[in-house]
């Protein structure tokens, strides 16, 4: 039996306009055909996002975004996926300051690490922005891989891992067949919210773009400094759809697997 | 030689020692059960034989090696869980043939042995379903098949059956029996349940703080308990307490403050110092009747304090100058007053000297 609440209703549908009006705004300002943002835009065109693709550095800094988010992921994972395993596996001492340890880049303000990284990454020991970029872009990745795989691995029975030695296979193959195939949704839901941390980063990216390195969000920060037509709310409008299109796909998984369960 | 061995072995996490000094020995194509409450050691022992955990003394020989430090995944045992354990994103087929894929057989011989191995578990036709489709009891015939299908040098069983209803363990154990029996195969058994113990296994060992309180054929420990622990374990409600030992050829008199008590000497040799007699409430006899033949040996008189009714007999709890002893008669007679003073018999073949 549902009950309707007026109240409620309303408060519902302020926050929802609270939370989607700008979005939706940068939607509508994107299609406008002015040189400048305007709102509601006088007509329509698809001008700006052709010239997305014709203004220099947004392309290249998309390419760098991305490899940066898949590399990063990658070695995020390398560290995160043993680490979420020995986490949720074992008991040990010292167990509660290494959780603690792999969530601190979540509680460290981003430009304070973004500001640590460049001192001693690139000035102190001379590693190419690149590498920086790639280093704070992991670290920032590690805190979701880890916590995401170990709250799947939570929920792991940890016997059909001994069930699997007892058939003779060994540790490695019992994780790569067993382990890895049942925490298949957190593995990827990880994966992809690592992904989007990192591809809408700009606090530590800040630090760790150079001549010729920057990201997509740096990019566009320096295009709004300099220009103020709806470009910006063309990529916008993109990378929100980006976005949504990963949710989507979570969404997807992560809802389908609670009726593939149990 | 036996074909499993455990040689003085103790366990034990830092200061906590969980088996001491146990010594097991499994003769090959027997099924031994291990039996005890919870925190005995038995699932320990089991772990241990299976190589999930490690010795910190002792050896473990199986069939004349020594596999104290053999891998588990070296060791061709299979292993049957309490929660099954079955690979959730496998299919039946997949969850069977699992082992023998990494025995890196060809895809004829699997195929035909998981049909195989499904058809004596009574389970052909689920090849092709995923274990959440499944019942508890078939999904136990699975962990079961998925275990044998390797042929194991020894099948361990960790409390099999405790997940499953009251009807269904029933037909489980006979069905664990009938399987064990037909393919000859060395099994060592886990369980907190007597009766399912009793009824599948050649011998019984009954644990205790980490160590063998006896084991035997389950009719030896039936009928004569070699401890006072096991004794009380299998339903023995009632001790009395001695002060003499004399024995007589095959017979014993045991002295009390109250009254002699005679019994056979039961099979294994008791130790001097053990004063202890045992007996079961359904084995005492109750005479309402007092005179001259209702005393003497083996009889105590005493008062009815409470009656209690337990469906197929009444249980009176009843207060002896050498103690409360239990009593169950059948609920087909007239239940006797609280209070009414009786005379209790001790049969003296039912009469146990334990330690």
């Amino acid at each position: 039996m549902k009950q309707s609440n007026p109240v409620l209703a309303i408060f519902t549908i302020l926050t929802f306009i609270f939370l989607l009006g700008p979005l939706a705004i940068i939607m509508v300002t994107s299609f406008g055909a002015d040189s400048y943002l305007s709102f509601p835009p006088k007509s329509l065109s698809l001008h700006w996002y052709q010239h997305i693709f014709e203004t220099e550095g947004f392309l290249s800094t998309f390419k760098t975004s991305i490899i940066v988010s898949i590399a990063g992921n990658l070695i995020a994972l390398l560290i995160g996926l043993p680490a979420a395993y020995g986490l949720s596996r074992y008991q040990f001492w010292g167990k509660k300051f290494l959780n603690s340890f792999f969530i601190s880049p979540l509680l460290i303000p981003g430009i304070v690490l973004g500001f640590a990284l460049l001192k001693y990454v690139i000035v102190n020991y001379q590693f190419s922005i690149y590498t920086g970029l790639l280093i704070g872009h992991s670290i920032i990745m590690l805190p979701f891989i880890i916590r995401v795989i170990a709250s799947s691995l939570a929920n792991f029975d940890f016997s059909i891992e001994e069930a699997a030695i007892s058939l003779g296979a060994s540790r490695l193959a019992t994780f790569f067949k067993i382990v890895l195939p049942n925490i298949r949704s957190g593995l990827i839901a990880a994966i992809v919210l690592a992904f989007l941390e990192s591809f809408n980063n700009v606090d530590i990216s800040i630090f760790m773009t150079g001549p010729g390195v920057s990201t997509l969000p740096i990019q566009m920060l320096q295009y709004v400094q300099n220009y103020f037509d709806p470009t910006i709310a063309a990529i916008s409008v993109l990378m929100m759809l980006l976005t949504a299109a990963l949710m989507y796909f979570i969404e997807r998984l992560l809802g389908l697997s609670y009726f593939t369960k149990n | 030689m036996s074909l499993l061995s455990l040689n003085h072995v103790s366990v034990g996490y830092g200061q906590n020692t969980i088996l001491k000094d146990l010594n097991l020995n499994v003769e090959k194509g027997e099924l031994v059960s291990l039996l005890g409450p919870s925190g005995c050691g038995k699932t320990t022992t089991l772990r241990l034989i299976a190589g999930f955990l490690q010795a910190k003394t002792g050896q473990f020989l199986f069939n004349n090696k020594n596999y104290t430090r053999v891998p588990i995944n070296k060791r061709h045992f299979g292993f049957v869980f309490q929660n099954y354990a079955l690979f959730p994103h496998l299919t039946i087929f997949d969850n069977v043939a699992f082992g023998l894929r990494l025995r890196k057989m060809d895809k004829k011989t699997i195929e035909k042995k998981v049909r195989d191995i499904l058809q004596i578990v009574n389970l052909n036709g689920f090849e092709k379903r995923f274990p959440a489709e499944l019942s508890g009891g078939q999904r136990q015939r699975v962990a079961i098949a998925r275990a044998l299908v390797i042929e194991p040098d020894l099948l361990l069983f960790d409390e099999p059956l405790s997940n499953l209803d009251a009807n269904l363990r029933i037909a489980m154990r006979e069905e664990i029996r009938r399987i064990q029996q037909e393919l000859g195969i060395t099994a060592i058994y886990v369980s907190h349940d007597q009766e399912e113990c009793f009824s599948i296994s050649d011998k019984v060992a009954i644990l205790n703080h980490g160590m063998i309180e006896q084991i035997d054929q389950p009719k030896a420990i039936y009928q004569y308990p070699k401890t006072e622990f096991v004794a009380q374990f299998i339903g023995f409600k009632n001790f009395i307490t001695c002060t003499k030992r004399d024995i007589h050829g095959n017979e014993a008199v045991f002295s009390t403050t109250h009254g002699k008590f005679r019994t056979k000497m039961s099979p294994g040799t008791k130790s001097e110092t053990s004063l202890k007699l045992a007996i079961r409430p359904e084995d005492i006899e109750l005479y309402t009747d007092i005179h001259s033949d209702t005393t003497g040996e083996n009889f105590l008189t005493g008062q009815i304090q409470l009656s209690t009714f337990l469906g197929k007999s009444y249980q009176y709890k009843v207060l002896t100058p050498l103690g409360v002893f239990h009593v169950n008669c059948s609920s087909e007679t007239q239940p006797l007053a609280v209070g009414t003073t009786i005379n209790l018999f001790f049969p003296m073949d039912k009469l146990v000297n334990v330690d």
